[in-house]
């Protein structure tokens, strides 16, 4: 049974919540203290026109390394799902124990053997933001990643928060603008090359460089 | 903090690029053999999964996910010069037939529905049917209750609502063929079992203090024995779904001297319908006279 109506029902709760974070953070300016932190909600949206491919988004959670981070989930959502669980990968790079520091790969039960009906895919996503709360180390699935957690989790911290900070923090124009205009490069011509290349840092930085 | 730069750096350097310098590569290939073993572990649990799955999938071929009435003796036949076989005599002193399951770790709540299902369809009259009605319709408030998302169970309650209902317009004659197509298949059949298990866990998880001592995590317990596609059923899931519908069964049991243990699920105090199975271990048929 292609179970498409459940899919859609997932996906619109999951587009509402994005709807509410954006009420959220602006409520949040006028009135700070009263709101619930939007940090908590996880969304997602659809990739292209395809029902079954999904990109999802979590909140790095407050108080670890992963804190002010926005990550990206590559979601696939499988032809026998909800009896088979989605399949999902970070897009955005992280270092953590139970996620490839290559691939995105994620090592959590839930997506695995213990994936039941019962769970959705914005549960799943939750169980992804308690992950980063609580690594498992012991149960790795970058070896790398975990090894220096259990044997120096001072590195282990400092890395987290590196890769946090270079991979998972949007940047906004000016901040990029900045950066140019420290490697040299004079503000309107690094604004220019922004802009002609659509404010991909990397490409514009290869035409200053080139030019 | 230099050192823990460098070490960043080294981290991005070994995505990008392939060529290191002698010392580098020394480590680097301690490091991935790390990874390659961790990988090798990981493939080595997939084909074990994999493996298992061709097993399934042979057991399938060779069996309905539910039998023609069949006579007891065919039963008795292939347990021929087993400890068990000694059981069916005494077995068929009260029942003369069976319908036997799949082994597909459905085969309890495939069978105990389909006699359940089977009893109202010939006693439409039964009391207990609208007592049962009443705790479906009411099962939905109670999952949610309990933290189950409403769009995670309500293609399951709804399925499964549908049919209970639809138990009261099947002609008797054509009970069991309705049954046999509602019941086999790897479609509607797979929401209503699995529906049943979300029942199962139900009672579980409401009465949590009680089972902990034989299951462990109550939570956990359900997420790995009850909520799963294919998990056997064992007592602690059988107790929870007679009391959550306020049905019955009766199990008989056979046990290696020869003999049929008889086990009454409530144990007293029920006079109800009870779903009449055969449980020979690891596995459940269900019971004809």
């Amino acid at each position: 049974m292609v179970d498409n109506g459940r899919i859609m029902k997932e996906l619109k709760e999951l587009q509402e919540a994005t709807k509410n974070v954006i009420t959220t953070s602006y409520q949040q300016q006028s009135n700070p203290i009263t709101l619930q932190s939007p940090t908590q909600q996880v969304q997602a949206s659809i990739v292209g026109d395809n029902l079954r491919h999904w990109t999802g988004t979590i909140f790095g959670p407050k108080d670890t390394c992963f804190e002010g981070g926005i990550f990206k989930i590559d979601i696939e959502i499988p032809g026998e799902y909800p009896f088979k669980p989605p399949k999902m990968r970070f897009i955005t790079k992280i270092w953590h124990p139970n996620i490839s520091s290559q691939t995105g790969a994620i090592c959590l039960d839930i997506l695995k053997n213990e994936w039941t009906p019962a769970l959705t895919i914005r549960t799943a996503l939750i169980s992804l933001q308690a992950l980063l709360c609580a690594p498992e180390p012991d149960d790795p699935q970058d070896a790398e990643v975990a090894r220096q957690y259990k044997s120096d989790k001072k590195l282990y911290e400092y890395t987290a928060k590196m890769w946090t900070e270079n991979f998972a923090k949007e940047q906004t124009v000016d901040d990029k603008v900045k950066k140019l205009m420290e490697m040299g490069f004079p503000e309107d011509i690094c604004k220019e090359a922004l802009e002609r290349y659509d404010n991909d840092e990397n490409l514009a930085l290869n035409f200053l460089l080139g030019g | 903090m230099e050192n823990n730069s460098s070490d960043q750096q080294q981290q991005q350097q070994d995505q990008n690029s392939s060529s290191q310098g002698a010392g580098e590569q020394g480590q680097d290939q301690r490091v991935t053999m790390t990874q390659e073993q961790l990988d090798e572990f990981q493939t080595q649990i997939k084909l074990n999964e994999d493996y298992q799955n061709q097993l399934k999938q042979e057991i399938e071929e060779q069996m309905p996910f539910i039998s023609e009435l069949t006579e007891l003796s065919v039963l008795k036949h292939e347990y021929q010069d087993n400890k068990f076989e000694l059981c069916f005599d005494q077995l068929a002193t009260r029942y003369s037939k069976v319908r036997r399951l799949r082994r597909d770790g459905n085969c309890f709540y495939r069978a105990f529905l389909f006699q359940v299902f089977e009893h109202f369809i010939h006693n439409p009259e039964d009391p207990q049917y609208e007592q049962i009605l009443k705790v479906l319709v009411g099962s939905k408030k109670d999952l949610m209750d309990l933290g189950y998302d409403e769009i995670a169970i309500e293609d399951f309650y709804d399925l499964f609502l549908d049919e209970f209902k639809k138990l009261k317009t099947i002609a008797k004659a054509k009970a069991a063929e309705h049954l046999l197509k509602l019941l086999c298949n790897k479609e509607e059949a797979v929401y209503i079992i699995m529906f049943a298990r979300f029942l199962a866990a139900c009672y579980l998880k409401q009465n949590a203090i009680m089972f902990e001592g034989f299951v462990g995590d109550v939570a956990q317990f359900c997420m790995r024995e009850v909520e799963q596609v294919d998990v056997e059923c064992d007592q602690p899931q059988i107790i929870a779904i007679t009391n959550y519908l306020g049905l019955g069964v009766e199990i008989n049991s056979v046990r290696a001297d020869g003999g049929i243990e008889v086990i009454n699920l409530p144990e007293e105090g029920y006079s109800g319908f009870r779903a009449k199975l055969l449980f020979v271990p690891g596995h459940y048929d269900a019971l004809y006279q």
